[in-house]
């Protein structure tokens, strides 16, 4: 066998618990056409009879760092679960989950949250689910880091009323809670004890810091939901406050405060302003 | 080649220190006298705030830089934006060395998280020395490969470690970081001497030696780096100090941490050990 075929083979017996006591049970049966050398062959049997308890320490140890990795990455969603629960919940994913296809421990923490939605039905428990998909969304966007961090190129619009164009990155999402779901994660990632929920509904924008390329999450305001909505890129200041404003205001008054929320949101990393492209 | 072999024999002595961790930032400061230089986990100066504590480290210690992700023995070159971030890192810091494992962390496009070990054998031998030649380019500084606590050993090993860990030295001309407490828990999970795998170790390579305190559990010793040192690894330091030029002798304690004095004392330990292996060595 190559040496990654071999490691790819070694790595799946410990992270895979149930390829693993298959190959426990039934030796070199399990492993298929694996195409092993005399050498090979002798150390995979050996890690069914003496070295088996080596395995086996050293899978507990790989799932433990990775549990470690996921307090890092599902903090709030762990601690609402309590630690025994969250242990016995993460040991039967470990039972379950395949080495393959899971490449790095946020895809990890993302389909330990997956698996968690599996378990946990949401009508019964509407606080986890909210708090899990709170995590899950800021790793979804994390996980997209790479892949769409650059803006929107701006197409080339007549000026109307201001020079500014707003641009959100691709990497955004908005949601809406039932709670103040962004209160109770924080308050969950820091402290311990009871907790009383604040029923207030909360839209909460996720994305990924300009400046540190962080995930990041903010509570945000109905209007100012509507209005990075249409931060693409394509609109100048002048046009969004224009689509904003609501019978009986004032556009003046609405372009001002679609200003300082722009300010805002770039002062917070979610968003660039760019200089508007006069046409002709 | 032969360029990295007079830089791993003119590297100069740093002495006694420890691996950094955030919450030692005062007593480190503190006990400034007690501590020659401070060894930083790579991966955590790769951060805009990691970067920074790191500047103003550098403002008071000497750094060296520990490696934790290089995942040398995959069949596969080493993640090209990671090598290039700690290549920056040399840049910035100009270390006198930089180090990591000889271990998977990576299996194709699978972060495993923790280190594990490779096959002793020729074919997982070169792929090694492929790595290490890449990453020697890419560092352009000495290059150290320290050995690890394994609790299996791996299929497809045919050699034994000392044997395996001395071809992989001499064929990349790489120094070694030899940490006495994975070799002494491997020793006794083993069942090995390990005055017999030190015999075997080109003692001229050994730059660095970490140690720790490990633990027992269900009958298998572990790394925890968690525990006051050990005698059997305090009496293994004494024997590397007596045979080899070491350059550092670094203490690891990354949980469990206890009252800074105990820390300190260690170190005060670890400095007596390493000036009378200086002292022999001159003789």
């Amino acid at each position: 066998m190559t040496v990654l075929a071999t490691q790819r083979l070694v790595a799946r017996l410990l992270m895979d618990a149930h390829f693993r006591q298959q190959f426990l049970d039934e030796g070199l049966l399990a492993l298929g056409d694996a195409d092993l050398t005399d050498v090979e062959q002798r150390g995979m049997e050996e890690l069914r009879g003496r070295q088996r308890r080596g395995l086996e320490f050293s899978s507990t140890l790989l799932l433990g760092r990775r549990e470690q990795s996921l307090r890092g990455l599902l903090p709030a969603t762990l601690r609402l679960l309590g630690a025994n629960r969250s242990s016995r919940l993460w040991a039967d994913y470990g039972h379950q989950a395949r080495a393959e296809g899971i490449s790095t421990v946020t895809a990890e923490a993302l389909a330990f949250a997956r698996f968690l939605e599996d378990r946990f039905d949401s009508r019964n428990d509407e606080l986890l689910s909210a708090v899990r998909r709170f995590e899950r969304r800021k790793l979804e966007i994390y996980e997209s880091r790479n892949r769409t961090i650059e803006p929107h190129t701006p197409e080339v619009v007549p000026a109307i009323l201001e020079s500014t164009i707003a641009m959100i990155p691709d990497t955004y999402a908005l949601e809406v809670f039932a709670f103040d779901v962004t209160q109770i994660a924080t308050w969950l990632k820091t402290q311990s004890g009871t907790l009383s929920i604040p029923a207030i509904e909360t839209t909460v924008l996720f994305y990924i810091d300009i400046h540190t390329r962080r995930p990041a999450a903010a509570k945000v305001s109905g209007d100012m939901a509507a209005l990075i909505e249409f931060c693409d890129g394509r609109r100048n200041i002048g046009q969004i406050a224009r689509a904003l404003v609501k019978p009986g205001a004032r556009e003046p008054d609405v372009l001002r405060l679609c200003q300082a929320a722009v300010r805002e949101l770039e002062r917070h990393g979610a968003m660039r302003i760019a200089p508007f492209e006069r046409s002709g | 080649m032969a360029s990295h072999q007079l830089m791993i024999e003119r590297l100069p002595d740093c002495g006694v220190g420890l691996v950094y961790h955030p919450e030692m930032r005062n007593d480190v400061s503190r006990f400034r006298d007690k501590i020659d230089y401070l060894e930083l986990i790579a991966d955590r100066v790769l951060s805009d705030l990691g970067l920074q504590e790191a500047r103003f480290l550098a403002g008071e210690f000497r750094l060296l830089f520990h490696g934790l992700r290089l995942s040398i023995g995959s069949d596969q070159l080493p993640d090209t934006t990671y090598v290039k971030s700690l290549a920056t890192v040399v840049q910035k810091f100009d270390p006198h060395w930089i180090s990591d494992h000889i271990a998977l962390t990576r299996v194709g496009d699978i972060e495993l998280g923790r280190l594990l070990p490779v096959p002793f054998s020729a074919d997982s031998a070169s792929v090694i020395c492929r790595n290490v030649r890449h990453i020697q380019l890419a560092f352009g500084c000495p290059f150290l490969l320290e050995n690890i606590a394994y609790y299996f050993i791996a299929p497809g090993t045919e050699l034994d470690e000392a044997s395996f860990i001395t071809s992989v030295l001499e064929a990349t001309n790489s120094g070694m970081l030899l940490d006495l407490n994975n070799l002494y828990v491997n020793s006794v999970n083993h069942g090995y001497d390990p005055y017999r795998f030190l015999s075997a170790l080109p003692l001229q390579r050994v730059i660095e030696v970490h140690i720790a305190g490990h633990a027992w559990r269900d009958e298998i010793a572990v790394d925890t780096h968690g525990h006051a040192v050990d005698p059997e690894v305090w009496a293994l330091l004494e024997w590397v100090c007596a045979h080899a030029r070491v350059r550092a002798v670094t203490l690891e304690r990354d949980q469990n941490i206890p009252d800074f004095s105990e820390i300190v004392s260690e170190l005060d330990r670890m400095r007596a050990i390493w000036q009378q292996g200086r002292r022999l060595s001159s003789s």
